[in-house]
């Protein structure tokens, strides 16, 4: 475990100086995590309540993962509305999707979209929503798909393959998690949310994805410590799943969604980058963090005092 | 309507007997000749055998489709055992074309077929003869028709019960039907018509009990007919004109002439309660009988011996009660095989017409008392009742028919609302069981399974009362207290010692006082941040199901019985069925392997019990249905009766009380079976005192 990796992420990324680089992975020590699990991969990033971040968690994690040297395919399971290629930057590249695959007039390979700047990046769309013909898609459809993709080029094994569902508990997610083994719950700290992921958690149970890991998202600190929001921890409890990360709130995130490009490619990092980074090598590793409890509500950052919150509590 | 040929076959009877041979032979009419009747038996001797004598026999022919089930029916009923020597059973059958048969039928599966054909052989002479015809009956009827009007021109009386056809069996029968009873109006002394379609319509019973109510009428109807020839009878002309006594042949004379006659029906407890169902039987009746110079007979079927003096307040009672000014004769049958205070009133109503509404109190529950009514008749067990014959009977009879005469000086509208309360009680007192019980108590009546207690308890009727030699109980029955017997309770408490949280909790709390120690501070310090957490945490609690998956049913030996259904952990819980060793069951909700939540106990003996339960004894309201019929709703706290209770027994009483750990307390209403009412005070399952409520 590189000693980057802090216990309370988002205090202690707040005092970092923007040019700090250890906490990239890929300039310190180890380049790579070490992959856990048996390659291929299928993780399902889902949250039931739309709107908490499952598309940017998608995005962000397939770019860390790429840039880690992993062979990743996103696949948008939305088969309605279609997100994933506009936070990836791809919109204007999407020609065939898997539906066109099913009608035949496309190979697999090429309805995957390879991204310029990684080349061990692709995604897959599951369909044109405004497509003259639509298709629905069953679970054995998108299973059948995901084994092919799994088996699609046998020396250039795909490592992970990531699904973004759609919101909801409707067929559109029972769709997607069918081929999935691991699944991803997004989450804020919010009650609604909460409900929701919990809603969701049992639903998963219920469909055999043991393996399930929190995200929370848009975690505000300061609102937070003043006991207005829920602690990553609470979360945490409330739901009694491991968690995997927890990405503040950042306005990073609506300008590279603006912009087409993931988080975590800016450099100098934004916070949620990093954390969205961190998050990946966890993901990578199979392994989880412990959120801490915020316990001061006011401290004065100090020039000289400003070590001291890496060690203390 | 074709007439059949036939050639000549000789029609004998020939029982045994030596001395009355009359023969009868009659032969099969044909398109040429012209019937050809011979009577062999000497005129004198028929006068005498027609009018008395015990053993003269009482033909009864029955024809149509559906004379097969209401010979069984007759045959096999209760009701007519002490007439049964005299009845004899004969069903018409057309023998291809060359003659019709009557095969008689007989208890038992020896049938006698004797071919009838005139001229008529019949021997002993009867004294009458009944033709029960239900539609359908073909060409049959031709010959019926003949017969009965041959038999009438002998002297002998000769009666048709129609069964009209069902709305459903088509306008053809109907017609059939029609036809049926307009040529029976010159060949019959008089014709009964029953109509058991207008009991379909309001959807009040079955098709099967609307053919057992019919049934029964017809058996009524022959016991009242055969009674007619018997003995004499009571004739009261007008209202508080003198009774006098006539012989059976004015009696006939008197019903004669009159063309259809209705007949209804009433079975009570007490004459008067008879009496009113069986005016307010309208079923059958029509809309009532309106003060007419119609003729009403009636009859009094008890299984006491009844005098002459008796039968005049019954007339009374039934004037009163129906506003009658014609003219009504009065008879008696005695039946030792009923039940002890058991009355039957039959009437019979000849040239009533149909009339204004009676009162709405008459009209009211009529549905709710026929199946009442079928327990009684459709019983078959008689040999007990026989013996139960108590010396007092006559007595109380004769007291509730003084009872019955003061009556007379209340204002009516009490009376009405007397009536109209008890009926309704009487409907709102069928509890949510009512009819599995019934079911349950005719099966452990036919399973006869022996009365072990197997350690739940078991209410005796009276209920709640202690025991005193001295107090005058009205079933004769002792009295025994409810509590549970000591073996439950043992068994209770073991139960509680197996099931235990408390090695949990001693665990938390070492682990809780070790953290302390460690960490300098209880765990259980609020954080600050509890309010949102909290809202939160319940929600989610809210949200998510308990640990109740899905269990399947299985099949486990417990507490010394089978127990099917689900289980969670080994021990029930969820619904499931528990059959006791003796036989008894418990049907309902289970948890952590005790009766909880609503369940229907199904005792042994003969009892149900459907109620709530709490920590495996009734707890919470619940509807007790005894085997005998008696019905009791109450309140119970921890197996014994608590709370405000009500008892609607079988005779019509109700007893509206207050329970205390079981025994009755405190202020009671008790309603008797004629109206009168009684307020008591019990304190402790010994009544303080008893005092009639006037007005």
């Amino acid at each position: 475990m590189p000693p980057l990796v802090f216990p309370s992420p988002s205090l202690s990324t707040k005092l970092l100086p923007p040019l700090h680089h250890s906490t990239i992975p890929s300039a310190t020590h180890s380049r790579r995590p070490h992959l856990s699990g048996d390659p291929p991969r299928t993780v399902v990033i889902t949250s039931g309540k739309g709107g908490v971040g499952k598309t940017t968690a998608t995005a962000n994690l397939s770019a860390s993962l790429a840039r880690l040297g992993f062979r990743v395919t996103s696949i948008d399971a939305d088969a309605g509305l279609r997100n994933l290629d506009l936070l990836l930057g791809l919109e204007n590249r999407v020609h065939f999707t898997a539906s066109d695959v099913f009608s035949g007039e496309c190979r697999l390979d090429q309805a995957l979209i390879r991204d310029r700047r990684f080349n061990n990046l692709h995604l897959l769309c599951l369909s044109k929503p405004r497509s003259k013909l639509p298709l629905s898609f069953g679970s054995k459809t998108i299973t059948y798909l995901v084994d092919a993709l799994k088996t699609l080029e046998p020396d250039n094994p795909v490592q992970f393959i990531l699904i973004d569902c759609p919101a909801g508990v409707d067929a559109g997610f029972v769709t997607a998690i069918a081929p999935a083994d691991e699944a991803i719950l997004v989450t804020t700290p919010d009650i609604t949310a909460l409900r929701d992921a919990d809603r969701v958690a049992g639903l998963l149970e219920c469909d055999g994805i043991k393996d399930i890991k929190i995200v929370v998202n848009r975690v505000r600190a300061d609102l937070v410590r003043g006991e207005d929001m829920m602690s990553p921890l609470d979360v945490q409890e409330m739901l009694g799943l491991p968690l995997l990360g927890v990405i503040p709130e950042d306005a990073e995130v609506i300008r590279s969604t603006n912009r087409g490009s993931p988080l975590v490619l800016n450099d100098p990092p934004a916070p949620a980058g990093i954390a969205f980074e961190q998050a990946a090598w966890r993901l990578v590793e199979g392994d989880t963090m412990t959120a801490v409890a915020l316990e001061e509500a006011d401290r004065q950052p100090k020039k000289g005092f400003g070590w001291f919150s890496f060690f203390g509590r | 309507m074709a007439v059949v040929s036939s050639s000549s076959s000789f029609l004998s009877f020939s029982h045994g007997g030596v001395h009355r041979r009359c023969h009868l032979s009659c032969l099969r009419r044909d398109k040429v000749s012209s019937t050809a009747f011979s009577l062999s038996c000497s005129q004198s001797e028929l006068h005498a055998t027609s009018i008395s004598g015990d053993s003269d026999p009482v033909e009864v022919i029955g024809i149509g489709s559906r004379k097969d089930s209401v010979i069984d029916f007759c045959l096999s009923s209760s009701l007519l055992s002490s007439s049964l020597s005299r009845l004899r059973f004969w069903t018409m059958h057309s023998k291809d074309s060359s003659g019709v048969q009557l095969i008689q039928r007989c208890q038992g599966t020896d049938e006698m077929i004797r071919d009838l054909e005139f001229p008529l052989s019949l021997h002993p002479c009867p004294s009458t003869l009944i033709l029960v015809a239900s539609t359908g009956h073909g060409l049959e009827h031709i010959t019926a028709t003949e017969l009965l009007s041959y038999v009438k021109s002998k002297g002998i009386l000769a009666i048709s019960i129609v069964l009209r056809p069902f709305s459903f069996e088509g306008r053809r029968r109907r017609e059939e039907a029609d036809n049926l009873i307009r040529k029976l109006q010159e060949s019959s002394n008089f014709y009964i018509v029953i109509d058991a379609d207008s009991l379909l319509k309001t959807e009040a019973e079955t098709l099967s009990e609307a053919f057992e109510s019919a049934n029964n009428v017809v058996i009524l109807s022959i016991s009242m007919i055969s009674a007619m020839t018997l003995a004499c009878h009571l004739l009261e002309t007008s209202p508080n004109q003198p009774t006098k006594e006539i012989s059976p042949s004015e009696a006939i004379k008197l019903l004669e002439g009159h063309g259809e006659a209705r007949i209804s029906f009433g079975a009570g407890y007490s004459t008067k309660s008879a009496i009113k169902q069986a005016i307010s039987n309208n079923l059958y009746l029509g809309s009532g009988i309106k003060v007419s110079n119609g003729v009403v007979f009636i009859t009094v079927t008890a299984a006491s011996l009844l005098e002459k003096s008796d039968l005049v307040p019954i007339i009374r009672t039934f004037r009163r009660m129906s506003n009658f000014g014609g003219e009504i004769i009065c008879s008696k049958i005695f039946e030792p095989g009923f039940e002890p205070r058991l009355t039957i009133i039959t009437l019979l109503a000849v040239g009533c017409e149909q009339s204004i509404e009676p009162d709405k109190g008459f009209l009211s529950g009529l549905a709710s008392r026929i199946p009442f009514l079928s327990r009684f008749i459709a019983r078959q067990e008689t040999p007990e009742l026989e013996n139960e014959c108590p010396q007092n009977d006559v007595s109380t009879l004769e007291k509730k028919q003084t009872e019955t005469v003061d009556m007379g000086t209340m204002s009516e509208s009490y009376k009405q609302t007397i009536e109209a309360s008890q009926d309704e009680g009487t409907f709102w007192s069928f509890g949510p069981g009512f009819h599995m019980a019934k079911l349950w108590a005719q099966e452990r009546d036919a399973s006869k399974a022996s009365k072990s207690v197997d350690g739940i308890d078991i209410f005796t009727i009276p209920v709640g009362v202690k025991s005193s030699g001295s107090r005058e109980s009205m079933q004769g029955k002792s009295c025994c207290d409810s509590v549970e017997p000591t073996s439950f309770n043992a068994e209770n408490a073991l139960c509680k010692e197996e099931s235990g949280d408390s090695g949990l909790g001693t665990v938390l709390d070492i682990c809780n006082s070790a953290v302390e120690l460690i960490k300098g501070r209880s765990i259980a310090e609020p954080r600050k941040q509890g309010l949102l957490s909290n809202r939160a945490a319940s929600m989610l609690e809210a949200e998510r199901e308990t640990e109740k998956t899905w269990s399947p049913v299985v099949q486990i030996e417990y507490k010394g019985g089978i127990y099917k259904g689900r289980c969670q952990c080994g021990i029930p819980e969820g619904k499931g069925r528990l059959t006791f060793a003796d036989g008894s069951i418990y049907d309902g909700m289970w948890r952590n392997g005790k009766r909880f939540g609503v369940g229907t106990f199904y005792y042994s003996n003969g009892d149900v019990f459907h109620g709530t339960w709490r920590d495996d004894l009734i707890h919470g309201k619940g509807w007790y249905y005894f085997q005998g019929g008696d019905r009791w709703f109450s309140n119970f706290w921890k197996g014994r009766a608590n709370g405000e209770g009500r008892f609607y027994s079988r005779d019509g009483s109700i007893i509206f009380c207050h329970f205390q750990n079981g025994w009755r307390h405190g202020e009671s209403l008790y309603v008797d079976a004629n109206g009168s009412r009684w307020s008591e005070i019990w304190d402790d399952g010994v009544l303080i005192s008893h005092t009639a409520l006037e007005n």
